[in-house]
């Protein structure tokens, strides 16, 4: 064929070096590139991260059905309240318990326990698959050094939002999308309308990004401290565990115990509770009361969780941004 | 269009107490620039605050007429950098890394990939694009740096040590490579290296920093010609009996080896061409200014020492 390569040196002349002359993409563009490599390069390279995921999928597949289940079999007659109120209390308690790992915070009434095992397990799961995904996003960099080609393309701080933004991708699909998801199937098994509780709905998707936001800068803050992956996923999830065992462990005596506020992951949970309009909820079966001057107040709560933000924030500034080093 | 592929004035660099860069001023032409310099000597501190990523101290500079302090987005998309070490992302492979790299400076994701495509193809990487990171030996990540810092198309790229841990026949094409991109696809280049003769090779303009200072920097021409006014020549036959009726005629000469140095004044050269044509035990095998290496004037400038 005489229009084919004749050796290697032609192919190189030929499709070798071409100029660029087409137009650069954004910097959200960028952005973007960061978050979806890092992502999809975090999930393929860990076999139990994927296993975690099947496992996931399943506990938020039955979970579902239980609910809808659950909503056709059992008899709502002659209930104190509504099943607008019903649908409104279960599907924020299911939300809820997707970011309550060892303190069980619910709005449900106790007479309405099955659908207060909807989201048990899930916050675990996902709290282990943040702390894997994420505990090498930036501890791997530093430790390949590739901060280094990083840092010569983009800037810091479209750095950290990529990187912050991968795990927030991995939360909208883990978290976020069920939480949307279990909207229509309790309304559907509920037999509610799904436009008059649409608040609910956005609330639920602002309530779980929120949370993701916090864990992701929470962990990446941790990974950004060290080289070594395993320190910062351990570290993250025995903290989050422990912390949110001492209220159990130790403050069961009080049901308005301060120490149930070292459990900064369910005090995410607390805030996105008052954020909708609950005054008071249980916690491991002990009625909290937000405004009674007593214990834990909602301004303690909104305290811890801008703690946590400050806190990530702040570390993440004293290694990912002193640019003398 | 920018003349220069940087320039920086009074550029200063603290490392908490350590002054790396001290009130640095200077400029590099768009050509192939050899960066030298001893350890420490501010190579890599330059160069990474050249790249914005790290912050210097004072001072102010343009890297291809863009100011490095306002416009450092417009620098990474136009300049290319391979970087001393070797970053890599191990599970993943080189086509995949360097695509990458092209979506960071802003190329579409068929773009990147076609240009991974064809950048592989051009460092030699073509069979092995495929393979993850981890399974490349030192030669093969030098190649795949210098393809990731291609891959966007720059107008600078640079260099730093990209001979480092080479094999002779791996440094041998790594150097063919970066030849060929100088002169073939027209990039400046900034080559920053420990070794001398790699530079002396694909550059021909230097730039020495020690002690985070200028030394000097100039042509390479310029810099390796002799300014001692020395002829350099050597012939077969015996030297020290050749000098000796050389110095019978008033020259001055001086044996360096295999080579007679004679001192240049009006009608040497006749001189010598006289006194081989009368001796038929000798014939001339060159006769020309004497030259020195990069090594000699590197020597003689970071470390002080005089040539002879």
């Amino acid at each position: 064929m005489s229009d084919s390569p004749s050796g290697d040196d032609t192919y190189i002349r030929r499709f070798g070096f071409r100029r660029f002359t087409g137009v650069r993409q954004n910097r959200l563009y960028r952005i973007i590139a960061v978050a979806w490599f890092n992502l999809i390069e975090a999930i393929r390279r860990s076999g139990f991260t994927k296993m975690l995921l099947v496992f996931m999928f399943f506990s938020i597949l039955i979970q579902d059905v239980l609910i809808i289940v659950i909503s056709w079999f059992l008899p709502f007659t002659g209930l104190p309240i509504t099943i607008n109120e019903l649908f409104r209390d279960a599907y924020a308690d299911s939300v809820l318990g997707m970011v309550s790992l060892v303190n069980r915070i619910t709005v449900l009434e106790l007479g309405f326990m099955p659908f207060n095992i909807s989201a048990i397990g899930i916050s675990f799961i996902w709290l282990l698959l943040m702390a894997i995904v994420g505990g090498g996003l930036i501890a791997d960099d530093r430790l390949h050094q590739t901060t280094e080609v990083y840092f010569s393309r983009i800037s810091r701080l479209e750095y950290t939002i990529g990187k912050l933004m991968s795990l927030m991708l991995f939360s909208a699909v883990v978290v976020v999308l069920p939480s949307i998801i279990q909207y229509f199937l309790l309304s559907y098994g509920l037999e509610t309308d799904l436009l008059v509780n649409i608040d609910l709905m956005f609330w639920g998707i602002g309530f779980t990004l929120l949370a993701a936001f916090l864990l992701s800068l929470l962990i990446l803050a941790l990974s950004s401290f060290t080289k070594r992956r395993a320190v910062a996923t351990l570290s993250f999830f025995i903290a989050a565990i422990v912390l949110s065992s001492f209220y159990s462990a130790i403050g069961w005596s009080q049901s308005e115990s301060l120490i149930l506020l070292l459990d900064f992951v369910g005090a995410i949970a607390l805030l996105g509770a008052m954020a909708l309009g609950y005054e008071s909820l249980d916690v491991n079966g002990r009625t909290i009361i937000f405004n009674n001057g007593i214990g834990v107040e909602g301004p303690m709560v909104l305290a811890v969780v801008l703690i946590v933000l400050m806190l990530g924030i702040v570390a993440l500034m004293l290694t990912l941004f002193r640019r003398d080093s | 269009m920018a003349t220069e592929a940087f320039k920086i004035s009074d550029l200063s660099k603290f490392y908490g107490p350590t002054l790396a860069l001290d009130k640095l001023s200077v400029s590099a032409p768009k050509r192939a620039v050899g960066l030298l310099g001893p350890n420490g000597a501010g190579k890599t501190t330059l160069i990474r605050i050249l790249m914005g990523i790290i912050r210097h101290s004072s001072g102010s500079g343009s890297v291809l007429g863009y100011d490095f302090c306002e416009s450092i987005q417009d620098i990474r998309d136009h300049v290319g950098y391979s970087p001393e070490f070797t970053p890599m992302i191990p599970d993943v492979s080189a086509m995949k890394y360097v695509t990458f790299m092209g979506k960071l400076s802003g190329l579409g994701a068929v773009e990147a990939a076609q240009r991974a495509h064809d950048t592989l193809h051009y460092v030699g990487l073509a069979e092995e694009r495929y393979r993850p990171l981890r399974e490349f030996s030192t030669g093969m990540m030098q190649k795949c740096k210098l393809a990731a810092a291609l891959v966007h198309d720059p107008d600078l790229v640079i260099l730093d040590e990209p001979t480092d841990g080479l094999d002779p026949t791996g440094r041998q094409q790594m150097l063919e490579l970066i030849e060929r991109l100088y002169k073939d696809e027209g990039k400046s280049l900034i080559v920053s290296s420990h070794l001398l003769f790699d530079v002396e090779r694909v550059c021909d303009w230097v730039m020495v920093l020690g002690r985070g200072q200028l030394v000097t920097s100039g042509e390479m021409s310029n810099l390796l010609a002799d300014t001692s006014g020395m002829l350099r020549l050597k012939i077969s036959g015996d030297p020290v009996s050749f000098s000796r009726k050389l110095t019978a005629k008033g020259l001055e000469v001086e044996i360096d080896g295999p080579f007679l140095d004679v001192k240049r004044t009006n009608g040497t050269e006749m001189t010598i061409l006289e006194e081989v044509n009368r001796d038929p035990t000798v014939s001339l095998r060159y006769l020309g200014s004497r030259t020195r290496t990069l090594e000699d004037v590197f020597i003689s400038m970071v470390e002080g020492r005089e040539l002879g």
